[in-house]
């Protein structure tokens, strides 16, 4: 990957002591980050205790491709002075495919995506890992919702029927 | 480690952000997951029920006819509602029917009964259904009312955050709709389109005087006399639709005083 050298660099340290170098472009995506950088433009070294190594080697890998599909929209809006709409749907659906596929991990990694994504403020990746956690909910039973996220049930079974009881249409099958 | 529940860990604004992306009956069905799920539903800071978004319906049910059991259901959940609580954005919709105006009114009273609301959004898509609004309510910035007959209580003292007011196919007394507009002194945003007066001998005749308003939208048919835009020093944009001789004009003006 060529880079230019004058790119500011920056490296981010996971909670378990491992160095990312990254552009400050790549690092700008986190909110957190940017505004760290704000306040102190000569920072090159920033301790995340609150990050893994691997779930930050994730959240690197999604904003150096959102990095990466917007400089390209961009350079291609340059080179011929706007950008053509079908490219421009076609590049948006190429994104919206990789999120896809990115999004295909365990959901305890998912949940650890959750928790990055909010303490760095990556807004594009908390609403992606936000959206993918709802949609393994949705239309599900409770039972099939506790298996999938390996969540102990702890009522009783007089509790559950009276929680059942109290909203009935919430637990009948949706056609 | 990668067997654990996680998810129950998160913390709650992050789990009620991803019950707000679910319907409804979605939502309300995680409070019999687990003990920590148990109120987690209640704490959603917006409520959008309706036909056409909430699944909330009985599958037996006419789809396009708001039966009582229905509404009892929205009742029942905003009744559970923390009292207190976040709800912060509440939209209803649906095929009501006029008799049903008695079950809407009280839920509405009860919803109101609620501090922080701050958006309030109704539509009738069949009949027109007849509701009070409360004497005051302090937080509400967002007024939508869609095929209403909107009465206000002696002794309205107006909404006074209220920024956004939108109208259509209202029905309103002259009376009620200058208090409603003057004692919302806020107000930026205003549109009545299809709104008529309640009395044949009484058309709408309105002045319209207020500090803030940016957007004005008014559209004026049979029922309305007279309308004119006294004071608006922040006016951005007017429009002004008159519809009854099936003429249409508009304008945009960059109007001062």
């Amino acid at each position: 990957m060529a880079r230019s050298s004058t790119e500011n660099m920056i490296t981010l340290m996971s909670s378990d002591g491992e160095e990312f170098m990254v552009t400050e472009k790549v690092a700008r995506e986190c909110t957190t980050i940017r505004n760290m950088l704000e306040d102190d433009c000569v920072i090159t070294n920033i301790p995340l205790p609150n990050v893994t190594s691997d779930i930050l080697s994730m959240v690197i890998e999604y904003c150096m491709e959102h990095v990466a599909a917007a400089e390209k929209a961009a350079a291609e809006t340059a080179e011929k002075g706007s950008s053509s709409a079908p490219a421009a749907a076609k590049a948006n659906k190429d994104l919206e495919e990789w999120d896809k596929a990115f999004m295909n991990v365990d959901v305890y990694t998912l949940c650890d995506l959750i928790l990055a994504a909010n303490y760095l403020n990556v807004s594009g990746l908390l609403d992606l890992t936000i959206q993918t956690a709802a949609n393994l909910i949705k239309g599900k039973s409770p039972e099939q919702i506790r298996k999938t996220f390996h969540i102990q049930n702890d009522l009783s079974l007089e509790e559950e029927e009276k929680i059942r009881s109290q909203t009935p249409w919430a637990f009948e099958k949706s056609e | 480690m990668k067997g654990a529940d996680r998810i129950s860990s998160l913390p709650a604004d992050i789990i009620i952000s991803i019950l707000s992306r679910l319907p409804v009956k979605d939502a309300v069905r995680t409070s019999a997951l687990a003990r920590s799920w148990r109120h987690l539903w209640t704490l959603l800071p917006s409520l959008r029920l309706g036909c056409y978004r909430d699944r909330l319906g009985d599958t037996r049910d006419r789809y396009d006819d708001a039966t009582s059991s229905w509404i009892e259901r929205v009742h029942h959940l905003v009744s559970s509602l923390r009292t207190g609580a976040s709800l912060l954005d509440f939209e209803l919709g649906h095929y009501f029917s006029f008799e049903q105006s008695p079950l809407l009114q009280s839920l509405l009273d009860l919803l109101l009964q609620k501090d922080g609301v701050q958006t309030l959004r109704l539509f009738s898509y069949r009949n027109l259904v007849l509701l009070h609004l409360p004497i005051s309510y302090h937080s509400l910035k967002v007024l939508q009312l869609h095929r209403c007959h909107a009465v206000l209580p002696t002794g309205f003292r107006g909404l006074n955050r209220l920024t956004t007011l939108l109208l259509t196919r209202v029905k309103i007394s002259n009376h009620d709709l200058h208090l409603l507009i003057h004692a919302s002194n806020n107000l930026t945003t205003f549109r009545s389109v299809l709104v008529t007066s309640d009395d044949p001998q009484a058309h709408l005749s309105v002045n319209i005087s207020l500090p803030l308003l940016r957007h004005l939208e008014f559209q004026i048919n049979e029922y309305v006399d007279k309308v004119c835009v006294v004071s608006a020093p922040c006016l951005e944009e007017a429009c002004i639709l008159i519809s009854f001789f099936k003429e249409v004009c508009s304008g945009d003006t960059r109007a001062g005083d």
